[in-house]
């Protein structure tokens, strides 16, 4: 008798970074002895993404500093193709590349990720920085070396990273968004407000609830005028205004697209057999809110990752995911941690938690029935991890809250 | 095999933990520790899943002779 695995002679993984290179180390962990193909226009071994706006942005760290597999795609036993996928043919099996080639499949893994969205110019030319791949960084780096008055657009996390490090690197920093605080679309109003204010007291100038209305472009940056007819001089323009997903590829395939690939909440595409996807381009079905998601953070590719090896190794009994959400930024030298989603609407409670030290933390009430939703800790990684292991019982608001006080205090162990 | 935490790679994610907290845990600065660094029959996948999680690879499998 065959098994499924033994029929499973190649695998295709399209998009070489977090997502890729952890379904390649998974698959090969769990036993996968064929043929591995990752196609990945970007040279180079794969490296991870969050330093971009952080650590390696602020030239904390170097390429090697940020490598996603320590032995490089070789220590995985993966050929790559160095070039972008351009066409799906599903009946086919077979995926085409940028010159021409076709490259066939038992298995497919789609990871293609998000592009982030760049400014326009009065000219209509994209315009500014973005943060989306090394190259980025590395062009930012460079220019924020130079000095200069930066304005960042968005008050999204990459948005306020981006305006922590020129801060931290010592720039004249000003944020221009839409939203009365940073970070609120996520967050909430609640904790967006102490962000900002950590922001305010760091000497950055927010401009909040402002629409830009012209972006003229300059010898070196360019200058802004806004909806409240507000003018200011730009050296060094960053755009933080949010990604979308790279499905252009797939159009025409029979692969089912909104707003990023739909899958089943085992990871497989609808729409064409033997294919999955994953990170940030995949919408899931996702069993905690019976609804599709799109899931844009590391921890969830890195999770996924584990469930698409396992279903292409074994498609007779697969595994389902269950999203444990989680995410993290680091701002102003501080570590904010979340977990859960935390509904803009909800009741926020921001405690001051008692103990040897103080602790910050913010509490997600959701619905009428006082149950905990998401949790945030400010520079308190022991108390997420607390909050992580809570929160997959459904715990009440105030169980969440004696957990966290009790571990403040030092009469609770964090397991 | 073994399982080995670079300490000072460590970023206090703590993802490694919410996969796999039979071995690994936080200490008081935030910090992994390998709280028992035996992977028993079993364990090795989930084990691998931990130290995959991590996004600056403190973490590492080892065999247990070298
Ligand atoms: C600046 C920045 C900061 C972040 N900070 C955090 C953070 O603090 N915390 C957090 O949880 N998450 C953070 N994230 C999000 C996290 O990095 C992503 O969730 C993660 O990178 C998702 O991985 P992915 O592999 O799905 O997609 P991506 O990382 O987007 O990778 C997609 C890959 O596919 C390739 N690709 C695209 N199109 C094609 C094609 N047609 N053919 C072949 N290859 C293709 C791209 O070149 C790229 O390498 C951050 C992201 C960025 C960009
Ligand atoms: S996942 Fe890595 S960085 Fe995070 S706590 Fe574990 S070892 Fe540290």
């Amino acid at each position: 008798m065959i098994s499924p695995a033994d029929e499973l002679q190649r695998v295709v993984v399209v998009g070489g970074s977090v997502a890729g290179a952890r379904t390649c180390q998974a698959l090969r962990e769990a036993g996968f002895a064929g043929e591995l193909v990752v196609i990945e226009p970007q040279l180079g071994d794969a490296y991870d993404r969050p330093p971009l706006s952080k650590a390696y942005l602020k030239g904390q760290t170097t390429r090697d500093g940020i490598r996603l597999i320590p032995g490089g795609w070789a220590s995985v036993g993966a050929q790559v193709v160095p070039l972008a996928a351009v066409a799906l043919n599903a009946k086919a099996q077979s995926v085409t590349v940028a010159d021409g080639s076709e490259v066939g499949y038992d298995g497919l893994v789609i990871a293609t990720g998000l592009s982030p969205k760049a400014l326009t110019d009065t000219d209509g030319h994209a315009i500014g920085h973005v943060i989306g791949n090394i190259a980025d960084a590395d062009n930012l780096r460079h220019e924020l070396a130079s000095g200069g008055h930066v304005v960042v657009v968005g008050s999204g996390y990459v948005a306020a990273e981006a305006a922590s490090v020129a801060r931290e690197l010592g720039l004249e920093v000003t944020v221009v968004h839409r939203r009365t605080h940073l970070l609120e679309g996520a967050l909430g109003a609640a904790v967006g407000a102490r962000i900002s204010q950590m922001h305010t007291e760091s000497g950055i100038e927010l401009r909040g609830n402002s629409r830009i209305s012209s972006i003229v472009r300059g010898a070196r940056g360019a200058q802004l005028i806004l909806d409240s007819g507000y003018e200011l001089h730009a050296d060094i323009l960053i755009a933080g205004l949010g990604s979308s997903p790279n499905t252009e590829w797939l159009t025409g395939s029979g692969v089912r697209l909104d707003d990023g690939v739909l899958t089943d909440a085992r990871c497989r595409v609808v729409g064409a057999p033997r294919v999955y996807a994953l990170g940030d381009v995949a919408r899931f079905y996702d069993v905690n809110s019976a609804q599709p998601r799109r899931a844009c953070h590391w921890t969830n590719a890195a999770d996924q990752a584990t469930v698409v090896a396992h279903n292409l190794l074994s498609p007779k009994d697969p595994k389902g995911y269950r999203e444990a959400p989680y995410f993290w930024t680091d701002q102003l030298g501080q570590k904010i941690q979340v977990v859960g989603h935390p509904d803009p609407k909800a009741h926020v409670d921001l405690l001051t938690l008692p103990g040897a030290v103080e602790r910050h933390v913010a509490i997600y009430t959701h619905g009428d029935d006082n149950d905990c939703g998401a949790v945030a800790t400010f520079g308190w990684p022991r108390g997420m991890v607390a909050a992580r292991r809570l929160m997959p019982l459904d715990p009440s608001t105030e169980e969440m809250i004696v957990t966290l006080e009790d571990l403040a205090a030092g009469t609770r162990a964090a397991a | 095999m073994r399982i080995e935490a670079t300490r000072h790679l460590c970023q206090s994610y703590g993802n490694c933990v919410a996969i796999d907290p039979d071995h690994l845990d936080l200490d008081d600065e935030g910090l992994v520790i390998v709280t028992r660094d035996t992977v028993e029959d079993g364990e090795l996948a989930t084990v691998q899943a931990g130290i995959r999680s991590c996004p600056v690879n403190a973490l590492l499998l080892v065999d247990a002779h070298d």
